[in-house]
């Protein structure tokens, strides 16, 4: 007996049967597809966050170092920034996948405001190249960038702490790069919030009043690439080998974030099992109870030539239809929940203090994608014929001459 | 050729570690067209007497043949097969599929027999018609009175033309009037189409419609009585059905 239509309109009449029964049981499977998708828009959507936060606000796509200077964030070493060659600056401007460059010399130093003082890091900046490669546009600015000699930019948080609004001055110590100690008195003329807390604690000192704090005599430590696409920048490192400049993508210099966030799929992928084991007990338990209720039908089923098989089939296809059926609503309330925040995305900011000089975005956009979906399904399903063997054996072995007797 | 045919036929159950025969050397032979009730006692044989001619169990010793085959040389898919095609069960409660309609029901046999024929439909029709239930097709189970499902039931049985029908104790949970109806039903299918039936039980009022009646006890065949079956009443008009109309 191999009539599919039969055993799936039987199969499907079934699940109806005990509804109750029925809903309770696919509640965990629902839950787990749920949080599957869930779960998974969400670190995808921290992957992308990360790199966005990296590429719109500090690094770009691709970030140049000179050889030997340090990647780890944290120092700044202003002795080891050296001019741009001119073979770089030919080959970086000849390069069609790159659409914008942008050198930043950065250095750390001390701010003071009135007599509140505090550590800061600071970069000078190319004010045309620096608009042409990251996206200012999506920045909040509040004053004006500068426009003169003497006049500087803050990052939001830092601003905050220095209680400095557009039009206050600051003191801002430094060493020189041949490592004089050096001050000045700047006007601040705006406020920047890029929605990057990394960014958001910084200074940014346009190149013509770096020149007189730092003197950095036409060195840069790092140049930040703009590409057409995120797809270009492993190839666009390559590219760059061997110019006495270390090339890194933006991927890269999330490293940490991106491994921590692969730790996070893996925890949720374990919840998840978790919730799905749950899932396939309650599945085995609900069919089992199915085949005792029901051996009086499948005895007849026998007695009228159905074969051991169809009656496997007959529960199989019970539980695959009861696991489909839990995982497509699972799946539409996961996709539902990741679609409307990949549109309109969590606002992060009230967390920018636990963030730190992470670059993270401070609106995490979820990442809708059908793969996790799909996968969620078809895991569902499978999970649901799993835990329907053992009863569909149970119930195709019932001898049919007690089972059509049975109460 | 018989119908179908038991030599010598025992047939024992393992009640722990005791054997407890339920059949002891049964010999009948069941000729085309007959309409022959097993009759005895509760415990006497008549059900596992049943399961054996229905294929439904292997005989411990001895030998069931089916026109002339023998069934022991049958795997458990092949007797399924023969059963699909040439047996049809009537059973006490019914045993109707509840998630399904009586037009359902009744299709659900020629689907398993391997019948897939354009005129299925036409059949299932006409096989409810006959016993009286063309206003109940798209009827559930549960909205049919107990006379109604065991008429199904008869229909299911009788749909795919099998050269045997068994009926256990098909008027057992019936009141009288309705079980009066479904065993003229059944006689009628036995008289109109030659069909062969086989029942069990222990009812006087219905072994007085059988033309043979095997007595069991213990095991044993006591008698075997050829006899004049009660005369069979004129049909009913086409639209009723006794005890019928509302669901029980």
């Amino acid at each position: 007996m191999s009539d599919m239509g039969l055993i799936l309109r039987l199969a499907f009449r079934n699940l109806f049967r005990n509804l109750r029964r029925t809903v309770i049981t696919s509640g965990a499977i629902v839950a787990g597809v749920a949080v599957l998708i869930g779960g998974m828009g969400l670190v995808d959507g921290l992957d992308e966050n990360v790199l966005r936060a990296n590429e719109q606000a500090m690094t770009g796509h691709v970030l140049l170092r000179p050889d030997g200077y340090p990647t780890d964030g944290r120092s700044l070493p202003l002795e080891q920034a050296v001019p741009l060659p001119a073979e770089l600056v030919s080959r970086l401007d000849s390069d069609p996948r790159i659409q914008s460059w942008t050198p930043r010399t950065w250095f750390q130093g001390r701010a003071v405001s009135g007599v509140d003082g505090m550590t800061v890091r600071a970069f000078t900046y190319d004010d045309a190249r620096e608009a042409a490669t990251f996206a200012r546009e999506r920045w909040v600015l509040k004053g004006a960038w500068p426009d003169g000699p003497g006049q500087v930019v803050v990052g939001q948080w830092l601003a905050g702490l220095l209680e400095l609004e557009p039009g206050a001055d600051l003191v801002l110590e430094a060493r020189t790069r041949a490592g004089a100690i050096n001050a000045l008195g700047l006007r601040v003329t705006g406020i920047v919030h890029t929605g990057t807390p990394a960014a958001d604690r910084v200074i940014w000192v346009p190149q013509q009043t770096g020149e007189l704090l730092i003197v950095p005599e036409g060195a840069v430590s790092h140049v930040a690439l703009r590409l057409d696409r995120r797809a270009q920048a492993d190839a666009v490192v390559a590219a760059l080998a061997g110019t006495g400049w270390t090339a890194t993508t933006a991927s890269w210099e999330a490293r940490d974030l991106l491994a921590l966030n692969a730790f996070r799929r893996k925890a949720i992928s374990l919840v998840v099992l978790v919730l799905l084991l749950i899932a396939g007990t309650g599945i085995a338990n609900t069919v089992i109870m199915a085949a005792y209720e029901r051996i009086r039908e499948v005895g007849t089923l026998r007695a009228m030539g159905m074969t051991t098989g169809g009656i496997r089939a007959l529960f199989l296809v019970e539980g695959a239809v009861l696991g489909m059926s839990a995982g497509l609503v699972g799946a539409l309330l996961g996709g539902t929940l990741v679609a409307w925040f990949s549109a309109h995305g969590i606002d992060l900011s009230g967390a920018a203090d636990q963030v730190g000089d992470l670059a993270m975005s401070s609106t995490l956009y979820m990442r809708f994608s059908w793969g996790p979906i799909l996968a969620a399904l078809a895991f569902g399903v499978v999970v649901s014929v799993l835990a329907s063997i053992y009863p569909a054996n149970h119930a195709a072995r019932l001898n049919p001459a007690d089972a059509v007797r049975a109460d | 050729m018989a119908l179908c045919t038991l030599e010598a036929v025992t047939k024992d159950y393992a009640m722990g570690e005791v054997r407890v025969p339920a059949l002891q050397g049964v010999s009948v032979q069941i000729e085309a067209g007959e309409f022959t009730a097993f009759a005895g006692p509760s415990g006497s044989g008549k059900t596992t007497l049943l399961n054996l001619v229905g294929l439904l169990d292997v005989p411990t010793t001895g030998t069931v043949r089916m026109e002339g085959q023998d069934v022991k040389a049958l795997s458990g898919h092949a007797l399924g097969r023969l059963r699909a095609r040439r047996i049809g069960f009537i059973f006490q409660s019914f045993n109707l599929i509840p998630v399904l309609t009586a037009f359902e029901n009744v299709e659900l046999a020629l689907r398993l027999a391997g019948e897939h024929g354009p005129d299925n439909g036409d059949r299932v029709r006409k096989a409810l018609v006959d016993v009286g239930l063309e206003r109940f097709m798209d009827r559930r189970p549960s909205q049919m009175s107990g006379g109604q499902q065991q008429r199904v039931a008869i229909a299911r049985a009788l749909v795919k033309r099998p050269a045997l029908v068994i009926a256990d104790e098909p008027t057992a949970n019936l009141d009288s009037k309705n079980g009066e109806a479904i065993l003229e039903d059944m006689r009628r299918m036995n008289v109109e189409h030659g069909a062969t039936f086989i029942f069990s039980t222990h009812d006087k009022m219905v072994i007085e419609h059988a033309s043979r009646v095997v007595h069991i006890m213990d095991g044993k065949v006591l008698q075997d009585e050829r006899r004049t079956p009660r005369p069979l009443p004129p049909r009913p008009p086409a639209n009723g059905t006794p005890g019928d109309g509302t669901a029980a």
